[in-house]
C-alpha cells in the first residue's frame, strides 16, 4: 500500500474522530467549546513518520507526488465551490432587508466546516486515484 | 488522442524474469508503480522513462511506442 494512499486514510480518520469527538462534546459543553476538539487535527504533524526510509524501498515516487497535487486540487475546487454555494446560500436564506444579523459564532464553524470539507474531498481524491491506478494486475 | 504504451512487463520477463519489485528498487520508484505502469494507467515522466530503458539496457523507444490517433 502506497505511503500517500495510508496518509489519505489517516487522515480520514483523524478527520472522523475529530468531528465524533466534536459531536459528543457539544451537548456537554457546547459547540463553541467543543470546536477546541478540531486541534486534535494537530495530530497531522506526525505524518512525516509514514515516510520514514523501510531498507531500500522507496516510499514515495513521482506518481505520489502527482497524485497527491490533483488532490490538493480536487480538495480545494470542491472546497471553494462549497464555501461559495454556502455563503451565498445563507446570504440568500437570511437575508431580510439588509437588516438581519450572523451569530459570531457562525465564523469559527465556517473554518471548521471548510477544514473538513477540502480535507474529506482531498482524501477521496487520493483514495479513488490509487484505487484506478491500481486496478491492474500484478506480478 | 494520441496513446503511449510500452513492454515494461514482457521486457522484465525477458530479463531474467524480473520481479516488479526488483525493477522497482532499480529505477527507484514504488512497486505500484510499474503496476500501474505495466497496466497503462500512468505515462511516467521523460526522466523515467529513461530509467526504465536504462534498466532493461535498451533505448527509450524499445520500451514505450506512441500511437498516433487511428480514428
Amino acid at each position: 500500500m502506497s505511503p500517500l494512499y495510508k496518509e489519505a486514510i489517516y487522515w480520514f480518520l483523524l478527520l472522523a474522530v475529530t468531528t465524533a469527538v466534536y459531536a459528543a462534546l457539544v451537548p456537554f459543553i457546547g459547540p463553541i467549546a467543543a470546536q477546541g476538539a478540531f486541534g486534535l487535527l494537530g495530530l497531522g504533524g506526525l505524518q512525516p513518520l509514514l515516510y520514514r526510509k523501510r531498507g531500500q524501498t522507496v516510499v514515495c515516487d513521482e506518481r505520489d507526488i502527482e497524485i497527491a497535487h490533483r488532490a490538493l486540487i480536487a480538495g480545494y475546487s470542491v472546497f471553494w465551490l462549497a464555501f461559495t454555494l454556502g455563503i451565498t446560500g445563507l446570504w440568500a436564506a437570511l437575508y431580510q432587508g439588509g437588516h438581519s444579523m450572523v451569530s459570531i459564532h457562525v465564523l469559527p464553524n465556517i473554518v471548521c466546516g471548510g477544514l473538513i470539507v477540502f480535507m474529506t474531498a482531498r482524501a477521496v481524491a487520493i483514495i479513488v486515484q490509487y484505487r484506478l491506478q491500481d486496478a491492474a494486475k500484478g506480478e | 488522442m494520441p496513446t503511449i504504451t510500452n513492454q515494461i512487463r514482457r521486457l522484465r520477463f525477458e530479463r531474467w524474469e524480473m520481479t516488479q519489485q526488483k525493477l522497482a528498487e532499480l529505477i527507484g520508484v514504488t512497486r505500484q508503480t510499474i503496476i500501474a505502469m505495466e497496466g497503462g494507467k500512468y505515462t511516467p515522466s521523460l526522466a523515467l522513462a529513461f530509467r526504465l530503458s536504462r534498466a532493461f539496457d535498451v533505448g527509450v523507444e524499445d520500451v514505450f511506442r506512441w500511437h498516433e490517433d487511428s480514428q
